[in-house]
This record gives C-alpha cells, sequence and structure tokens, in this order.
C-alpha cells in the first residue's frame, strides 16, 4: 500500500464534519472580506479627508479603524488559523495535498499577511502623529496587502473545484490561475467591498460629536453618501455568478442547477439575498442616495451575511464527490486509491482501532470502513444519517447500491473496497439497525461475495456522471 | 566529521528544515514576550494591583499587538511543520481533537481581554478585576504554548497513536512535558526582557533607568532556570535521538549563557548583544528541536515526500515578494519614524 497515510478519524457524534467547516468558513470568509473591504474605505475616506479637507471623513475613518482592529484583526487573524486546524480535523489529506502543492504560494500569501497587520498596526497606533500622505501610504499599503492575501488564497480554493490544466502538466501556475480564478476573484473583490461598506453604514451609527453627543442626521447623510460609490460593483455581481456558474465542471452545476434540491436551494437563496441586496444598495443607495437607518443597515448586513453563508455552502458542496477535483475524493482516497483498494482491500490495514464494542470481527471491518470512506458525509443516525437514509432497503439492495455507490448518488465517491469489506459494511449496517444485538449471525458468504463482486465489477472505478440522474437508482 | 543537521541531509529535507528552524525561532521570541509579558502582569497583579509602573504600562500597550505577531509569525513555521512531517503533525492534531481546538476560542478570550486590559484603566486598578483580568490572560497564554509542547512531543512519539486513540484521551502528559513546558515559561522571561529593552529605547532616562534592574533581574532568573529545566528535559528525553542535538544544544546553552553574561553587564545600554546571542540560542532550541524531529520520523518516506514537495513551482514568486514586502516595510517604517522624531513632545 506504499504511502497510504491512515488518520486517525475522529467521531464527531450526530454532527456532520462537514457543518463544522462549513459554520466556520462562512464566519470566517465573512470577517476576512470585511477586513479587505475596509481596506478600499479607508482609502476612500482618507482621501477624502486628505485632498478635500474632509473632517467628518477623518473622525469616521478613526472610529472605524477601531471596530476593524478589534473585529478583524483579532477574530480574522485567529479564524484564519481556525480554518487551518478544522481542516486538518475534516481532511488531513486534502490539506495536506494542498501545502505539498501550493506551499509557496501560501508562504507568499502570508508575506502580504505580515505586511497587512504591519500597515494597519502603524496606522492605528500612531495615525494621529503622522501626515496626511503617510497616512494615505499606510492605508494604501494596508488594502493592497489585504486585497494580495486574497489573490493568493483564491487561486488555491478555485483550484480545489477547477484545477483545469494542472491535472495535465502539473503545474503550480497552472494549477493557480485555473479556469475559475478570475470569475470567483473578482465576485469575492466586490463582495469585500459591499460588506465593509454596509458594515460602515451601520459603525456611522455609532458616530459621536467631538464634544461627545450623537452626530448630526446631516454628518450622518453626508458619510453615507460618500461610501455610496462602492455599491456601484454590486451590479456586477449577477454577471460574474454567472461566469463562475460557466467555469465550473458541468456536473457541479447540474448538483446548482436542480439536480441536487439542498444545492439548489442554497443556490436561490444566495442568489436572491445577493440579488434584492445589490438592488437597494445601488438604486437606494448610489443613486438616490436614500438615507439607511440603523436597523435598516443592521438588516443588510445579515443578508450580506446570510448571501455570504449561502454561497459558501454552494462552494463548498458543489465540489463532491471531490475535495480536489478529479484527484482527491471527499474521503481523502484518490482514483488510484480506490482502484487497488478494490483489488486488496482498504481498512484492514487501519492501525487504528475501533472504539465501539462489536460482536464478531467482519463488524469491526465493516466499522473500519465506514469510518474509512463514509464518516466524512454520513453519521449512523445523526446529520445525513446512515440508517435513516438504507432505512427500509433490503439486504441486496444495500449491497448493490453501496457497491455502486457513485452510481447511486453522483455526489458519491465509488466504493473503495473489495467484496468482503462490502459485505462486512452491509452488515455492519444491518446490525446497527437492528439495534445492536449482542450476538450477529451473517448470512452464508460465499454466494453472496459473488454477487458482491459482481455488482463491484459492473460498477467500475469511475466516477458518477451527473447525467444519470441524481435521483435514480 | 559528518555535517551539522540538518546540512547532512538530502537537499529537499535539508532546505525545509533549516526554514522550520529559522521561522520557528523567531516565532518563539514573538511567543516569548507574549508569554512573558502576561506573566509579569499576572504576577505584578497579584502582589500589587494599584499603580501603572513603567513596565506594567508597556506590556498593557504592547500585548495586543504581540499577540497578533506572535499569531502571525506562527503561521510559517505551522507552514514548514506540514511538509516536515506531515503525518505526525496531522495525527497529533487529530488524536488531541477537541483539546487541540480549544486553543483556539482561549486565543479569541485572550485576545480580547489584552484590548480590555489595555483599553481601561478602571479595570486594571480595580480590587478584583485588576488582579484576575491579568491571571485569565496568563493562563490562556500558557495554555496555547502548553498546547503545543504537548501537541509536538505526541507527533514524535508515534508508538503511542495507536493506543492512544483506542483510550480516547485528551491530554499526553509525556514525561518531558512539565520540565519542557517549564523551561519554556523560563526561557520567555530574557527575550521578554532583551525585546523590552529595545521597547524602552527613546523614552525619557527616568524610565528606562527605573525598568532597567528588574528587566536585568528578569533575564538572569529566566536563563538560569531554562538551562536547569533544559538539562531535566533533556535527561528526560530519548537517549538514541541525542546524538545529532548535541550542537545545536550546546549552541542553545552557550546562547543562554552569553546573553546573560551580556544583560548582567549592560542590557539597558547595548540589548543588541544580548539580543544577538539569545537570538542565537533560540536557534540552538529550534535546531534541537529538529534534530530529534528527525530521529523520530520514517526517514525514506519523508525524504521521498520532501524531495516531491520540493519540485512543486512557486520558490522564486515567494522570494520575489519577500524582497518588496521587505522594502515596502522598510520604506514605510522609516518614512513612520522620521515624522513620529518630528511630533515627539
Ligand atoms: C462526498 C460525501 C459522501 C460520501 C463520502 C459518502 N456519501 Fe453517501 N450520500 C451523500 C449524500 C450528500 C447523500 C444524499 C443524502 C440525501 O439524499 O439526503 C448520500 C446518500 C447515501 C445513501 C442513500 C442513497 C439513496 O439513494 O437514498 C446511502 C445508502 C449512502 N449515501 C451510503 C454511503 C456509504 C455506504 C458510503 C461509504 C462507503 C457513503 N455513502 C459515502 C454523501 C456521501
Ligand atoms: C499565542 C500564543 C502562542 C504561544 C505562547 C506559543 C508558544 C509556542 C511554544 C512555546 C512552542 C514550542 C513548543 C515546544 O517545542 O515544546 C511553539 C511551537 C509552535 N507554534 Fe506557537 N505559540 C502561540 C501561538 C501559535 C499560533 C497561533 C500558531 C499558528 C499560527 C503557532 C505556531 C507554532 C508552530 C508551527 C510551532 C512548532 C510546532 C511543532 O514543531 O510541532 N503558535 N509555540
Amino acid at each position: 500500500m506504499g504511502d497510504f497515510a491512515f488518520y486517525p478519524i475522529q467521531d464527531y457524534g450526530p454532527l456532520m464534519k462537514g457543518l463544522a467547516i462549513g459554520g466556520l468558513g462562512i464566519f470566517h470568509v465573512f470577517l476576512a472580506q470585511f477586513a479587505i473591504g475596509a481596506g478600499f474605505v479607508l482609502c476612500l475616506l482618507q482621501w477624502r479627508a486628505w485632498k478635500r479637507g474632509d473632517e467628518l471623513a477623518r473622525r469616521f475613518l478613526d472610529g472605524f479603524f477601531t471596530v476593524l482592529v478589534l473585529v478583524s484583526f483579532v477574530l480574522g487573524a485567529v479564524t484564519g488559523v481556525a480554518m487551518w486546524f478544522t481542516s486538518i480535523q475534516v481532511s488531513p489529506r486534502t490539506i495536506g495535498m494542498m501545502i505539498d502543492e501550493f506551499h509557496w504560494v501560501w508562504a507568499t500569501e502570508w508575506l502580504f499577511f505580515g505586511v497587512e497587520v504591519a500597515a494597519g498596526y502603524a496606522f492605528y497606533r500612531y495615525r494621529n502623529r503622522l501626515t496626511d500622505s503617510t497616512r494615505m501610504l499606510l492605508l494604501v499599503a494596508y488594502s493592497v496587502a489585504g486585497w494580495m492575501s486574497l489573490f493568493w488564497i483564491n487561486g488555491i480554493l478555485s483550484w480545489q473545484l477547477t484545477p483545469g490544466e494542472w491535472l495535465l502538466s502539473g503545474g503550480v501556475w497552472d494549477g493557480f490561475f485555473n479556469p475559475s480564478f478570475w470569475p470567483s476573484l473578482l465576485y469575492r473583490t466586490f463582495a469585500a467591498a459591499t460588506i465593509a461598506a454596509l458594515v460602515a453604514i451601520l459603525v456611522v451609527h455609532v458616530l459621536r460629536n467631538p464634544d461627545g453627543g450623537p452626530a448630526t442626521r446631516e454628518d450622518k447623510t453626508r458619510l453615507i453618501r460618500s461610501l455610496s460609490i462602492l455599491f456601484l460593483p454590486t451590479a456586477a455581481m449577477p454577471l460574474l455568478g454567472l461566469w463562475y456558474l460557466a467555469t465550473i465542471p458541468e456536473d457541479s452545476r447540474s448538483w446548482l442547477l436542480g439536480g441536487s434540491p439542498a444545492m439548489s436551494m442554497f443556490l436561490a437563496g444566495a442568489v436572491a439575498t445577493s440579488t434584492a441586496l445589490g438592488v437597494y444598495a445601488v438604486v437606494g443607495l448610489f443613486a438616490r442616495k436614500l438615507y439607511v437607518n440603523v436597523g435598516t443597515a443592521a438588516l443588510l448586513v445579515g443578508l450580506a451575511f446570510v448571501a455570504t453563508g449561502a454561497g459558501e455552502f454552494v462552494r463548498e458542496g458543489s465540489r463532491k464527490p471531490y475535495t480536489v477535483r478529479e484527484v482527491l475524493f471527499s474521503n481523502s482516497l484518490t482514483r488510484e486509491d480506490v482502484d487497488r483498494m478494490r483489488r486488496e482491500g482498504s481498512a484492514h490495514r487501519d492501525p487504528y482501532p475501533i472504539r465501539e464494542e462489536v460482536p464478531d470481527s467482519q463488524l469491526e471491518l465493516g466499522a473500519r470502513v465506514m469510518r474509512l470512506q463514509c464518516s466524512v458525509c454520513h453519521t449512523m443516525d445523526g446529520a445525513n444519517g446512515m440508517l435513516h437514509l438504507v432505512g427500509p432497503w433490503q439486504t441486496d439492495q444495500m449491497r448493490m447500491n453501496i457497491a455502486k455507490l457513485q452510481h447511486t448518488k453522483p455526489f458519491m465517491p465509488p466504493f473503495a473496497g473489495n467484496a468482503e469489506e462490502l459485505e462486512a459494511l452491509v452488515q455492519y449496517l444491518s446490525w446497527h439497525r437492528a439495534g445492536r444485538p449482542a450476538e450477529w449471525r451473517a448470512e452464508d458468504l460465499a454466494d453472496v461475495l459473488v454477487r458482491n463482486q459482481i455488482w463491484l465489477d459492473e460498477a467500475g472505478t469511475a466516477p458518477g456522471r451527473a447525467h444519470q440522474k441524481a435521483d435514480g437508482r | 566529521m559528518t555535517a551539522l543537521f540538518p546540512f547532512d541531509l538530502p537537499a529537499a529535507s535539508a532546505v525545509y528544515a533549516t526554514l522550520m528552524i529559522v521561522t520557528f525561532a523567531i516565532h518563539l521570541l514573538a511567543a516569548q514576550f507574549l508569554l512573558g509579558g502576561s506573566a509579569y502582569l499576572a504576577w505584578r497583579g497579584l502582589v500589587a494591583p494599584a499603580g501603572d509602573s513603567v513596565l506594567r504600562k508597556l506590556f498593557v500597550d504592547w500585548l495586543p499587538f504581540a499577540m497578533g505577531v506572535t499569531i502571525t509569525l506562527g503561521v510559517a513555521p505551522l507552514l514548514f511543520v506540514q511538509i516536515l512531517d506531515q503525518q505526525g503533525f496531522y495525527t497529533a492534531n487529530l488524536l488531541l481533537f477537541h483539546r487541540w481546538m480549544a486553543v483556539l476560542p482561549v486565543l479569541i478570550v485572550a485576545f480580547y481581554l489584552l484590548y480590555v486590559q489595555k483599553g481601561s484603566t478602571r479595570i486594571r486598578e480595580h480590587a478584583l478585576f485588576g488582579r484576575a483580568l491579568p491571571a485569565v490572560v496568563f493562563s490562556c497564554v500558557a495554555f496555547v504554548g502548553f498546547s503545543w509542547s504537548e501537541n509536538h512531543l505526541l507527533s514524535l512519539d508515534r508508538g503511542v497513536w495507536s493506543s492512544f486513540y483506542a483510550s480516547a484521551r485528551w491530554f499526553y502528559p509525556a514525561p518531558e512535558l512539565l520540565p519542557r513546558a517549564l523551561m519554556m515559561l523560563a526561557a520567555s522571561l530574557p527575550g521578554l526582557a532583551i525585546v523590552a529593552t529595545l521597547l524602552l529605547r527613546g523614552r525619557p532616562q527616568e524610565e528606562r533607568h527605573a525598568a532597567a534592574t528588574t528587566l536585568r533581574g528578569l533575564l538572569i532568573l529566566g536563563a538560569v532556570v531554562a538551562i536547569g529545566c533544559g538539562l531535566w528535559t533533556g535527561s528526560a528525553t530519548y537517549r538514541e535521538v541525542r546524538a545529532a542535538s548535541t550542537p545545536w544544544l550546546w549552541l542553545a546553552g552557550l546562547g543562554a549563557l552569553t546573553a546573560t553574561v551580556f544583560g548582567a553587564l549592560h542590557l539597558a545600554r547595548n540589548p543588541k548583544l544580548a539580543l544577538l546571542s539569545w537570538t542565537v540560542s533560540l536557534l540552538g532550541i529550534g535546531g534541537a528541536r529538529e534534530a530529534r524531529r528527525w530521529g523520530a520520523l520514517p526517514t525514506d518516506t519523508v525524504v521521498e515526500h520532501h524531495e516531491r514537495a520540493w519540485t512543486v513551482g512557486g520558490f522564486g514568486v515567494f522570494v520575489f515578494f519577500a524582497i518588496v514586502a521587505t522594502v515596502a516595510l522598510a520604506f514605510l517604517g522609516r518614512r513612520v519614524r522620521t515624522e513620529l522624531r518630528a511630533t515627539v513632545k
């Protein structure tokens, strides 16, 4: 089995692992995009303060910056590390492959992160003692560095779904400048501007006068107006969304456009919220210069969060059954692993024992197969619970559908084991379904294994195809 | 005679190990300021909560930033450890599970409390909070550092992985853990003293005077205890991996001793010599750690892995932007410093 590294896969109980990373991911992406867009807001305000002597803009800038530091320096930095740690927990082989292929890109991103922190902190600490031109320089350095870190990370993340030429050449830049690189970079840039401007409008409402009293309505209106230009690019986001959809693999697109009800729902949610937001921002805020009160501002920020969340869910989900398209399946097995494991078996070499009490060694093998191949997306009876899914199936139906896993639902990887392991998994599921009795009698094997093998051979190891209708068994 | 570790390794492994040693040393210096500074505040908070001494003000002021810097500088070795020993690092993370992930909320709590501490004099001088807050911050920071030690040791001890998993435990109390953690804690004080002295340059003479004796005391105390704990740690580690670590351990010890001597003689007047020796000591710790790690690795597999990793492109781009970033920071730094000097009151 060469260098196949088994990892100690943990049990999350009723929670699905994907949820952990998804939830945190949404939070982190929102904060990171806010931080990037905040760079644009700050530059805009500093420009006005400097070139037009706009003291209100300066006062607001200083207040806004404190929010930025508290929210984004702290939470942004820690949630970034958190993303990393969570990715390791969920799929060590995926993050490992990303590191192996892109560590210099990551190291480059880190340089810009460093510049961002340094420039931001210098501004935070010394802004009152610096000239306008130096303040501007620091903020430009801060913004450019922030945006550049998006630039670098975007190449790695978009590579996961559309590795493009890299599949043939293996070249790092072929992977980096992949088909969805530009649409997703532009989309995220504009989203960043929108989010930051919305948060800024929310912060406008806590602005104080130099004498400590609340700011006047005129002041607030003027600030909101000067921020409104940042909403202009929002208008382009639907087009960028379409461009993005056009670059992703056909089957991913078909999940989104009806193939998978949950995914389509999230896509619809993302489109609806961002359109509502976009129309309000462009028509209301930019063109008609409407005043926005606190409640509306908070609602708009909330909508932006929902749109980001739905968008991230769509992005994560549309990769299925891969974490790296065409190369690494969601359960961390490569296509070569699958081929080999069909012949040699998969889980019997796993050095990590099963913690659950099971009556015999077949069930233990079944538990190992489930842990290795299925547990990244399924629990036994919690989220996406196996017992619920196989509910009424006959044993033979279970055997066949799991043998042909990638055809049962094309967003699942092919089954990666031999006929004994398939049987062990089916018995393990049946044993759980029967309420985990103390004794378990498996059926007579020889016959069953022959049939299992036929089904496995019929299924092949090529991934399933979307046009085989997502619902067809 | 064979070359010093890691230069005796195949080229790719040597490059990654060297990068790890260097970036780790830098991260550790920042972590020492953070850890030492929060230890100092916690201790002062307990014995004398009222009144802002020069040092207390300094640490309250700089620790939030030090936290950001420590985290940022931690990302570089985090990258390289994932190449050097991908399987070991990930496995230890997975085995410790929630216990390892707890580092994250703890970091957030500490970060915000540092800002609270900085932002409110009232809280700093409050009879209860003035004592409790710095103690909580220190506990959080120490917990994070301790967790890194624990995770690191678990990543090395490949023989226990399977039984550790079976037991579903969350803690890995290796015999070496306690002395090692104490060494790291004690070693944070010289790092703190040196960086603090550098930060105080440019402050009025009386302020620097007021702080000098304490800082020198912290440096000497920390270095002596750290060397002692280092010897204790060494006696708890495996014999077979000592050989390659030995020169690095000497470096660590000698660097610490020299820093102590320079520090005792003229820390306030010339902190740069102490900083230099201390940096040597940090590199020594980094080198010894890597030599030790190397002894625990399945060499053939990892060498092959490093060689494959080294063939991917991007190093040139990294070097290019490293130069750009350095130039940009130097330019901005100079400009800011010039203007600050002009406005100094
Ligand atoms: C990439 C993630 C992923 C992996 C890995 C995965 N599944 Fe699934 N599976 C899903 C999703 C998503 C569904 C759809 C659930 C739904 O329809 O509500 C599903 C559905 C199923 C169903 C029900 C199919 C149907 O037609 O109703 C079964 C049975 C199943 N999976 C078994 C397995 C087994 C056994 C494994 C491991 C060998 C596995 N899955 C691995 C994601 C995965
Ligand atoms: C903020 C509080 C932190 C403190 C006090 C701290 C302190 C330490 C200490 C003492 C060690 C050495 C452990 C040993 O050798 O026994 C260490 C190692 C390390 N730290 Fe930190 N650290 C902190 C945060 C971080 C963060 C947030 C990261 C990641 C971004 C990080 C990355 C690393 C890495 C990669 C190592 C080497 C691990 C190994 O070799 O296995 N640290 N840290």
